[in-house]
């Protein structure tokens, strides 16, 4: 939850922001968006498996974002459009992210459901025993 | 317990955080990108505008120089008028007409030379489409070689060369006299037309190199040739007769 209502936030304040990026480094800083928005499902996958680690996270954020921007740096010196490869190593790590979220809702719940079936089934045979 | 539960707190608040450094990122970068592309339009929008008043300003061309042609007609009867008087002012109109033939304003028949220039046909074997194609420098040389034979008038596909023409290379095509032009190009040359073939067509003369690049030259003598008149407006912005400054006499002569 807390995720969303930052990006909420977030987007809110970056609408009424006076500055804008100037159109030769758009594709760095959605390069950069790129990496930072995988990291953010990844943060968000690990705490719902209660993996979370505060210092992953924030190297990861940061870290990705700047190797991401570096590759399209480097990729122009280059000639070269290095930035694909950032593209679609956090694009498909993106959608893995996502799977593994929606996995593990899904199944928390019916793991929930089954061991209180459980519960109420033990329940109710003690209560038939006798 | 509680130890852990404040670590907790500090995840969510920095998870919270970096999501909202996220959105602020994201956010710009939309408006940005939005912004960007309304400037594309904006340069497509400008291209328009300028094929418009392009257009605009040749229509505007197309009447001025009919009016122009109006105007020369209205000069040629003021001309005989004037002439129709005395013997003194006979004398000047045939000064007068001597000095415009000279100049290129009438147009001039006479034997000379028919010279006409197409892109080489040969095989690109250099690689360079360039080394193939007719330059203002080909056009220059057969220009100068006429008139080193004596052409008394030259024109190129039908503009007279004067004085102030220039033969120039503009991307694909050559300017002539404000006019853009493409091969094939043809000059005609009025003079002697036997001088003028053999100074043209000598051995290692203009038409022998260019056949080496296998440019299709052909010169063909004629008895009987017309060099158009220069059609154009002649307007001395900044040179005037040394004599004329003294007496204070000021503006440009308009032939």
């Amino acid at each position: 939850m807390i995720e969303l209502a930052g990006l909420i936030v977030g987007l809110v304040i970056g609408c009424f922001l006076p500055w804008h990026v100037p159109s030769q480094y758009s594709l760095y800083v959605a390069t950069g968006l790129l990496a930072a928005l995988d990291s953010a499902l990844g943060g968000m996958n690990a705490r719902i498996k209660k993996t979370f680690k505060l210092s992953i996270f924030l190297s990861g954020f940061f870290g990705n974002a700047i190797i991401a921007v570096f590759l399209a740096w480097l990729g122009d010196k280059l000639g070269l459009p290095l930035y694909l490869a950032a593209v679609v190593v956090f694009g498909t790590r993106m959608f893995q992210n996502f799977a593994e979220i929606r996995r593990e809702l899904l199944t928390s719940r019916q793991k929930k459901a089954r061991i209180e079936q459980d519960i109420n089934n033990s329940q109710g045979s003690e209560n038939e025993l006798p | 317990m509680e130890r852990t539960k404040r670590k907790k707190n500090w995840g969510e608040l920095a998870i919270g955080g970096v999501c909202a450094l996220l959105g602020i990122l994201l956010a710009v970068q939309l408006r940005s990108v939005k912004v960007n592309t309304a400037a594309d339009a904006t340069n497509t929008g400008r291209l328009e505008t300028l094929q418009q008043l392009y257009n605009e300003t040749v229509d505007s061309l197309e009447t001025t120089r009919a009016q122009l042609e109006q105007v020369q007609a209205e000069l040629q009867t003021y001309r005989d008028e004037a002439a129709s008087g005395s013997g003194e002012s006979e004398a000047l109109r045939a000064e007068v007409d001597k000095l415009e033939m000279e100049a290129g304003l009438v147009e001039v028949v006479g034997p000379g030379v028919m010279v006409s220039l197409q892109d080489s046909s040969a095989a690109n074997v250099t690689g360079d489409e360039a080394d193939y194609l007719i330059h203002d420098n080909d056009l220059l040389s057969v220009l100068n070689e006429l008139r080193d034979a004596g052409a008394e008038a030259i024109s190129l596909n039908g503009e007279r060369i004067m004085a102030t023409t220039e033969i120039r290379c503009a991307g694909s095509v050559v300017i002539v006299n404000g006019r853009r032009y493409t091969a094939p190009f043809v000059f005609n040359a009025i003079g002697d037309p036997d001088t003028l073939y053999s100074a043209l067509t000598m051995r290692n003369g203009v038409v022998d190199v260019l056949g080496q690049w296998k440019i299709e030259v052909k010169v063909t003598p004629s008895e009987m040739l017309t060099v158009p008149a220069y059609n154009g407006v002649i307007d001395f912005q900044y040179a005037k007769p040394s004599t004329a400054q003294s007496e204070g006499t000021e503006g440009g002569a308009v032939g």
